[in-house]
């Protein structure tokens, strides 16, 4: 009697040992978007600046330019051919799917947005999860008169001469001081005195 | 003979449960390396990547700097040579590449301070911000525009026109009055206070915030 007692308690042990098993391997998510490269290799590829490439030097029949502002900006002008996955966009399905075929087709992808500042979150984003065969274009985009320009740009380039605003007082005796400090009324006076805004809207 | 056999085979069911059981713990051994995510997910970083919250523009952090505000600390991400030509003041200089050696850790890896990256524009420390973030470290922030964005707000404001609103004045004499603070026009504050003790003090004043006037409802 006590005998089966124990065969009992240790065959239902044994089911739930497997049900739980089971459980957790139907359960089991894969991740989607897994890191490839680690945080030191994108840090050792962020430093050699290879990433970075002015438009001159594209050669767009291997590459494809992706724009990566929102759809409005997109909508307002454009590179020609360039497709618009904007940055919110980039892990959906939609997005990466894109990035996986153009990866498995060889092409070079440049992504551009309004400066490469904007650029570099989803290729950083994208560089992490293995997309090595992105770039950035090293060119500034605007808007002027409904006109889609681009301009050249130099990333992280100091302002030049810009130590010599500490020198500006030293060599004209305060002057820029004292000359500041006139000023000061002046503006005042020209304060224009905006009428008070009624708060608006209500019932 | 079935009951004699089947008794021989429960007798020995302790042992022949316990092996399938070591079988499977040693399966455990050849199943496929499977890829895992890190603390932060590539979701969750991009989220966290698109949201601007993490800037903090040149009149706040000259405000807080002026007001000693003593839970900020300022990490220069240039080069050696940049930083001494000139940083922020109190700034620390962890270039971009030695963010992730250890000596850097136990500067960028804690909650005590509010940690403002900056560099000569976005781009440096935006991707520092990036690497950090996705190693879970927490309280970064990011200097919009750099030191590029400082010069010309705060070293050197550019004089708004007429037309414009009040709070542009306002803003521009607290600016003037930021870029003296900052050593502008070639006295800094510190000799300043040496030479003359007695002088009055630079006072730099609080930039007001503006009150908005209620709007709409019932």
């Amino acid at each position: 009697m006590k005998e089966l007692e124990r065969t009992k308690r240790i065959s239902i042990s044994t089911v739930v040992f497997i049900l739980v098993l089971v459980i957790g391997i139907l359960t089991f998510k894969k991740p989607s978007n897994v890191y490839e490269k680690t945080t030191a290799e994108t840090l050792k590829a962020l430093t050699t600046r290879d990433y970075l490439v002015p438009l001159s030097e594209i050669d767009r029949s291997q590459s494809v330019m992706i724009d990566i502002r929102d759809k409005f900006d997109y909508s307002q002008g454009h590179l020609d051919n360039a497709l618009n996955i904007p940055t919110v966009e980039i892990l959906k399905d939609t997005g990466i799917s894109i990035f996986n075929e153009l990866r498995d087709s060889g092409k070079t992808i440049v992504l551009y947005g309004k400066n490469p500042h904007e650029a570099n979150r989803a290729w950083m984003i994208l560089y992490q999860l293995g997309y090595g065969n992105i770039k950035i274009l090293e060119n500034e985009t605007r808007l002027v008169d409904n006109d889609f320009q681009i301009t050249g740009y130099e990333v992280e380039k100091p302002i030049p001469d810009y130590l010599d605003i500490f020198q500006k007082g030293k060599t004209g005796d305060s002057n820029s001081v004292q000359s500041t400090v006139p000023e000061t009324p002046k503006k005042v006076m020209v304060i224009q005195k905006k009428k008070k805004r009624k708060p608006e809207g209500g019932c | 003979m079935i009951n004699r056999k089947l008794a021989k085979i429960l007798a020995n069911r302790y042992v022949i449960l316990a092996s399938l059981l070591f079988i499977a713990a040693l399966g455990l051994l050849v199943l496929p390396g499977y890829k895992k995510n890190e603390r932060v997910t590539a979701e969750d970083l991009l989220a966290q990547v698109v949201n601007p919250e993490r800037y903090m523009t040149s009149d706040e952090l000259a405000e807080k700097i002026i007001a000693k505000d003593p839970s900020i600390l300022l990490i220069d991400l240039r080069s050696e040579n940049e930083y001494n030509e000139y940083t922020m003041p109190g700034a620390f200089n962890i270039p971009l590449d030695q963010i992730l050696d250890p000596e850097s850790e136990g500067y960028l890896n804690q909650d005590q301070y509010d940690i403002v990256l900056f560099s000569n524009q976005n781009l440096t420390a935006d991707q520092a911000w990036i690497l950090l973030t996705r190693k879970g470290y927490k309280n970064l922030h990011v200097l919009d525009g750099g030191i590029n964005g400082w010069y010309n707000t705060i070293l050197n404001p550019l004089k708004p026109t007429e037309n414009m609103p009040k709070e542009a004045f306002d803003r521009y004499d607290f600016r003037l009055a930021a870029a003296m603070y900052f050593g502008v026009g070639g006295e800094t504050l510190q000799d300043k206070d040496a030479e003359e003790e007695g002088s009055r003090k630079l006072v730099v004043p609080v930039m007001k915030k503006k009150k908005r006037k209620p709007e709409g409802g019932c």
